[in-house]
């Protein structure tokens, strides 16, 4: 009885506290919209990319067996249990390259990824990833190139499948890079086919959503999206991903569309950035 | 000083695992958040007071290690933080069946609470499927770890009490 007065007394004791912690924390909100990218929180989110940078390294470096296990595991599990899945895929690649003009268009398709950054003047760099995402909400990963090595921010991130994401902050020796799937990205896309605009945004739970076309243009199953250049953020023709499923009712305004990255964005290890784009100028900011 | 340099290592320590190992523990995208962790223990061990201040420097700490605004984790850190202590203070617990249904219980309210914050603020995506993809998912992971880390984490937090059980812990 005795402790439960002293405790009682002890946590009524500091309303005031709450309150000011409350209001000190509107105020960082506040300043963060307001201040400009040179304010004194963007600054330290800078330093807190300087400073986690060999921690996020370490870590990677420490939990590479555990990875290597989990993925050989789930291999595992893929080669059994997807093994149907395969075959009718199989059979639907077939079907596919039997289309003159869908050989066409891959051919184009490789051919852009191929020669991309030669074909476009681009000057480009490769980098390790050393960080990944530290909560569930938010999707960014940490890379070992940095302002030293001539990255900025706004620079488009590649990688073999197609467009990563893009450098948000930088430091000397490593940069942050918000991925496509983060649900602040926003990516300026056209379908390659039939050439409709819209634009790509992440989610919290994972796939990418195709949103703002035009339904007489709507795109169908295994359609390739490129980055549209509009807005000047990511060099045009990148691949963006495929369009794995559509729908739309009669009352939308516009179709669901689901696509799917053609990079494997949770276990990706290299990546190229895209510095000093001839024909279209990097700009920073956010998305498209 | 001495008496809050326990936390102030605690948190400091929680920073580095968050960005060095948290991302590494991630299961079906849902991340670890170890800062949380250690705020909610603290405010059990140490009180509301304590709760709210680690909760706003553990929460500041997390929103500048991420890519959104700064600020809204924060806030809801400090609240929840504060608000774990004055459960804390007023419950006579034996054992880690309460502390561990407290941390579940925070952990779904402060993911429901950033969550709220952010689509005021126009951010996160579709609130009721991220109620079920992120915020349950986290709540339960939170609630797994806490069982395995609350024992060891209030046991070095509360070092002016010590302790001979984990059985006598709250």
């Amino acid at each position: 009885m005795k402790r439960l007065e002293i405790d009682t007394r002890r946590g009524a004791g500091r309303p005031i506290l709450l309150v000011g912690l409350v209001v000190a924390a509107l105020v960082l909100t506040t300043l963060w919209y307001r201040e400009g990218t040179g304010g004194p929180l963007h600054s330290m989110r800078r330093g807190i990319v300087v400073v986690s940078q060999p921690f996020a390294a370490a870590g990677s470096v420490i939990t590479a067996p555990i990875r290597a296990v989990s993925t050989w595991l789930s291999g595992l599990g893929t080669s059994r249990g997807d093994y149907e899945a395969l075959k009718v895929q199989n059979l639907e690649l077939k079907q596919r390259l039997a289309s003159l003009e869908e050989a066409k268009l891959e051919n184009e398709r490789i051919r852009a990824l191929v020669d991309f950054a030669k074909a476009q003047d681009l000057k480009t760099i490769g980098a390790g990833v050393i960080g990944r995402p530290t909560d569930s909400r938010q999707r960014s990963i940490l890379i070992d190139r940095g302002a030293g090595s001539g990255v900025k921010v706004g620079d488009a991130v590649i990688a073999a499948g197609g467009l990563v994401g893009q450098v948000v902050e930088v430091s000397p020796w490593g940069a942050r890079v918000r991925l496509i799937t983060d649900s602040d990205s926003g990516v300026s896309v056209l379908v390659q086919r039939t050439r409709a605009n819209g634009i790509v945004r992440g989610s919290i739970q994972g796939p990418l959503q195709l949103e703002f076309v035009d339904k007489n243009l709507a795109p169908v199953r295994g359609d390739v999206l490129l980055t549209s250049g509009l807005g000047g953020v990511y060099p045009k023709d990148i691949v963006v991903g495929e369009v794995t499923d559509v729908s739309s009712q009669q009352v939308d305004l516009f179709p669901t569309i689901t696509v799917a990255s053609r990079v494997d964005i949770d276990r990706i290890e290299e990546v190229l950035v895209i510095m000093g784009v001839s024909s279209t100028s990097s700009q920073p900011g956010g998305g498209e | 000083m001495s008496k809050a340099l326990p936390a102030i290592i605690a948190l400091v320590v929680a920073a580095i695992l968050q960005v060095s190992i948290a991302p590494h523990l991630a299961v079906f995208g849902v991340v670890p958040n170890i800062i949380f962790l250690v705020v909610v223990t603290l405010a059990f061990v140490k009180g509301p007071v304590a709760g709210g201040i680690s909760g706003f420097v553990g929460g500041l700490v997390f929103d500048l290690i991420g890519t959104s605004i700064v600020g809204p984790y924060a806030l809801v850190l400090s609240v929840v933080g504060y608000t774990t202590g004055m459960l804390s203070a007023n419950l006579f617990a034996e054992g880690w069946i309460l502390p561990v249904t407290i941390v579940a219980v925070a952990s779904l309210s402060a993911e429901l609470a950033y969550g709220i914050v952010l689509a005021v603020l126009g951010l996160g995506g579709t609130f009721w499927r991220d109620v079920l993809t992120v915020m349950i998912p986290s709540a339960l992971y939170h609630t797994v770890l806490a069982v395995l880390a609350y024992p060891w984490l209030a046991r070095l937090l509360r070092a002016d009490r010590p302790m001979r059980s984990f059985r006598r812990l709250a």
